[in-house]
């Protein structure tokens, strides 16, 4: 759990620190690794090492982020309706209507007629992304409803923040973390799927989708340009994916 | 509850599900609306005029009231038309018929691949743990080019684009049910392993009860739940796979049609091609769980 942090902010600061969009140099195209190039360069001639980088950074900062954003956007959902049964049902019909749109075609839906950049992208995959926190706070919530500490905090009348504050959010949390630790990967997941079909940020903008959709013309010439993402998506989903199975094991 | 109570609660699923694809329907008419942007003046392009973009408003029914709108594309909806492409100047529901069964036959080849797959690498009950987090954790567009980038250096007799013959579906349908197959897996090798560990079934075993019948009354039936379960949400969250799919591969089904109205912004094509999407992911949801009570005694 520890490692895995350390191992994502490690990421983050070098990715930020040795990335950057990299120059257009058409003397040098599509070449394998060279001592000047140490990951080779793409079909513009632009450094593939400096841009695998910065695009690994983008798509992690982005999934921790947005995580954040759908944990505190569902949590908060959750909390507000929760005292009203008819709210709370209003909540889930909505929330099951988003869900039944399969989540990359709702933000393809989206993101074509939003102007493409950070914005775009952060609501195209906000708009569902906060639905399995709220529906997780609120089925938790539903099982605290009858909880001995927290019906005498409020005989004593305690205020929304302190129930909010002390017994509510620690006993969401655990649960709530566990989700987030899926949501990470599924945030990563579904931004290379945004930007491998050129829907993520704007085409100078290095990320990892974007590098594997045109590496994919270039297979035979040179595929570097497919190696370096592919093998980033991998590791950073697997361990996204290992915290998860710790996470669950730890629950059990 | 006996049969007819499992009939009963069948039909309302049904009408819920409809229900929701009505939503959904209103969703796809509201959300344009909400964004910063006028979708009109989007669709119309950088150099049309005034009056043109006020044409398609008109066209998108972007000029009524939202009530107004919406009650107008409800009755068309129930009349069975999902209005105009503004691209084609064909009806959308035209459009998706034409797009479908390619959509149809990749998901569903892919799906049955994946059962086997994730079936082949459950079995084995330690040994594939990294086998199954790396196909839980390549997706579509990691897979597919680089299983394009395997063949084309190596088997050149499978076509990597366009449909030729039943050959072209090894590829897209392999891509497409990697990730697919992680994840069934892992629910497969979780239950198995809990259902293994279970007393009954060790008593059954020391009572000398043959290991085909094992399978059959108890882990099939234990398993099949769960597995269900993840098979329906995949099952019907597969046009956002066929989407990728079908682009990198370049085969004519819905998910490339959809690419292709996103760039023209062909908002009612784009419309009618998410309501199909709800509309696959409610009835794949209602068909699980149907079945569901089928397998599991408790449920009917």
């Amino acid at each position: 759990m520890k490692r895995f942090w350390i191992a994502a902010a490690l990421f983050l600061v070098m990715g930020f620190a040795l990335g950057g969009d990299g120059a257009v140099d058409l003397l040098h195209r599509l070449e394998g690794p060279t001592p000047a190039h140490l990951f080779g360069t793409d079909e513009l001639g632009r450094d593939l090492f400096t841009r695998w980088w910065l695009g690994g950074a983008r798509a992690l900062s982005l999934a921790f982020g947005l995580t954040v954003l759908h944990l505190v956007a569902g949590v908060l959902g959750a909390l507000l309706v929760h005292p009203s049964p008819w709210l709370r049902r209003v909540l889930l019909a909505f929330a099951d209507t988003l869900a039944s749109i399969p989540s990359l075609l709702l933000c393809l839906f989206l993101l074509a007629f939003l102007r493409p950049g950070y914005g775009a992208l952060i609501l195209a995959l906000a708009i569902g992304g906060w639905i399995p926190y709220a529906r997780l706070s609120l089925s938790q919530l539903d099982a605290l409803k009858l909880d001995p500490s927290l019906q005498q905090a409020r005989l004593m009348a305690a205020g929304w923040p302190h129930l909010w504050l002390r017994h509510l959010l620690p006993r969401l949390w655990p649960i709530l973390a566990a989700q987030g630790a899926v949501g990470i990967g599924a945030v990563v997941l579904a931004e290379g799927g945004l930007s491998f079909l050129g829907l993520g940020l704007p085409p100078e903008r290095a990320s990892w989708g974007a590098m594997l959709a045109a590496g994919r013309g270039f297979l035979l010439v040179s595929p570097w340009q497919l190696i370096w993402p592919s093998f980033g998506l991998l590791a950073m989903l697997l361990a996204t994916e290992s915290r998860r199975s710790r996470t669950r094991e730890g629950d059990a | 509850m006996g049969r007819p109570g499992r009939i009963v609660s069948s039909a309302l699923g049904a009408v819920r599900a409809l229900g929701t694809v009505a939503a959904v329907w209103m969703l796809v008419q509201v959300l344009p609306r909400c964004l910063p942007e006028d979708p009109a003046r989007i669709a119309a392009g950088e150099w049309a005029s005034e009056s043109e973009v006020a044409a398609l408003r008109h066209i998108l029914r972007l000029d009524l009231p939202l009530g107004r709108a919406l009650l107008d594309s409800l009755n068309e909806l129930f009349h069975g038309s999902l209005g105009m492409s503004l691209r084609f100047h064909r009806p959308v529901s035209e459009l998706l018929r034409a797009g479908f069964p390619v959509s149809l036959r990749l998901a569903l080849i892919a799906l049955a691949l994946s059962a086997a797959l994730a079936w082949a690498m459950a079995g084995s009950s330690r040994g594939p743990m990294w086998l199954r987090a790396a196909a839980v954790a390549s997706p579509v567009y990691v897979a597919g080019p680089l299983l394009l980038w395997a063949v084309a250096q190596h088997a050149r007799w499978i076509p990597v684009a366009g449909i030729h013959g039943w050959a072209t579906w090894i590829l897209p349908c392999l891509a497409l049910a990697i990730p697919l197959a992680g994840h069934q897996s892992r629910i497969l090798a979780v239950r198995l392993g809990e259902l293994r560990g279970s007393l009954g079934l060790r008593a059954w075993e020391a009572a000398g009860i043959p290991t085909s019948t094992r399978w059959l009354k108890w882990l099939l039936p234990g398993v099949a739940g769960p597995w269900l379960t993840v098979l329906g949400l995949q099952l019907g969250g597969l046009l956002g796979g066929a989407v990728l799919t079908e682009t990198i591969f370049s085969l004519p089904g819905l998910g490339l049609q959809l690419v292709g109205a996103l760039s023209a912004r062909d908002l009612p094509l784009l419309q009618g091609t998410v309501m199909l999407g709800a509309a696959l992911y409610v009835a794949a949801q209602w068909a699980v769980e149907s079945a569901q009570g089928f397998f599991d005694p408790r449920l009917r």
